[in-house]
């Protein structure tokens, strides 16, 4: 029950930080509001990571920093970049029903990748998906 | 840039285009984030590591417009650092709830985000953005469609 009641939060939180995002998207240019956010975002999970275990932010190996730099690049330079360009664009409504398909990217990927097997929930999910954003796409309101 | 009340078929297309690249990208991160947190650290590293890779980048990509943004509003600035702040608490939390409930369970109720930002962007943006039937009824089949992958790809 709890974990359900985490999981509600997160998605408010993301909301919720769409929602701010695009207030302040309009007078400040998206590059930097992307800066702004990832330094705020950086305090606080450092805060919670030394918390949680001093040492274990420390503890990886070398050949780990590849990984952290593409990880970095992938999610906040593009993905975050990419998040608030189109919140600017589109706006909040619109903008995050798209965003939200990343986990049929990374299933697509997985089964492409790592022999995942495609399922009938898999295919009627993905249909689903795709309708959906079709008739956010073509609405010209 | 202000943004558009009514964008034009042009914004339309680049929204769209920006926001397919951000799934993309994080679809993609997701995948690098899963070799992170198997081979390599704990789950908070990965995160914090990330964003400190990305902060750098950020931190270059931006640097030319950099003195003309600090200039902008406070107020404006602070609305970015608080989104940030809320992003960061998103990913806390969705960390704590797979520590607590199992993945079919947490990531679907986690996709909720689009209803969620839909019914506030109601509230709070009344007089920025117009939501229609058309959006609510796309946005909750993108839902009911990631609830069904995730569910498809676990059992």
């Amino acid at each position: 029950m709890i974990g359900i009641l985490f999981a509600l939060i997160a998605a408010t939180a993301w909301a919720v930080s769409a929602i701010v995002a695009r207030i302040g998207l309009q007078h400040i240019g998206t590059l930097n509001a992307t800066f702004f956010s990832l330094i705020s975002s950086f305090i606080v999970l450092t805060i919670v990571s030394l918390a949680i275990d001093p040492r274990a932010i420390f503890a990886f190996p070398i050949i780990a920093i590849p990984w952290f730099i593409a990880n970095g690049t992938l999610n906040f330079v593009f993905g975050r970049l990419f998040n608030y360009s189109s919140i600017n664009y589109l706006g909040v409504a619109r903008a995050t029903p798209i965003m939200a398909i990343a986990p049929l990217i990374s299933t697509g990927l997985a089964v492409a990748f790592f022999d995942e097997k495609i399922t009938p929930l898999l295919l009627v999910g993905t249909t689903s998906i795709i309708v959906g954003i079709i008739a956010i796409a073509t609405d010209n309101s | 840039m202000s943004i558009p009340s009514k964008p034009d078929r042009r914004s339309n297309f680049i929204g769209i285009f920006f926001a397919l690249s951000a799934a993309i990208s994080y679809g993609i991160s997701q995948v690098v984030a899963k070799k992170i947190v198997t081979d390599y650290a704990e789950p908070q590293v990965a995160a914090v590591t990330g964003i400190f890779f990305g902060m750098i980048g950020m931190f270059i990509v931006g640097l030319k417009d950099l003195p003309k943004d600090l200039k902008s509003p406070r107020q404006a600035q602070m609305f970015i650092v608080i989104s940030g702040i809320f992003s960061s608490m998103g990913v806390l939390f969705l960390f704590l709830a797979l520590d607590r409930s199992p993945v079919v369970v947490v990531t679907p109720i986690a996709a909720t985000t689009p209803l969620i930002a839909i019914v506030l962007s109601i509230v709070f943006l009344r007089s920025l953005e117009k939501v229609t039937l058309r959006v609510i009824l796309g946005a909750a089949l993108v839902v009911i469609g990631i609830a069904l992958v995730v569910l498809g790809r676990s059992t």
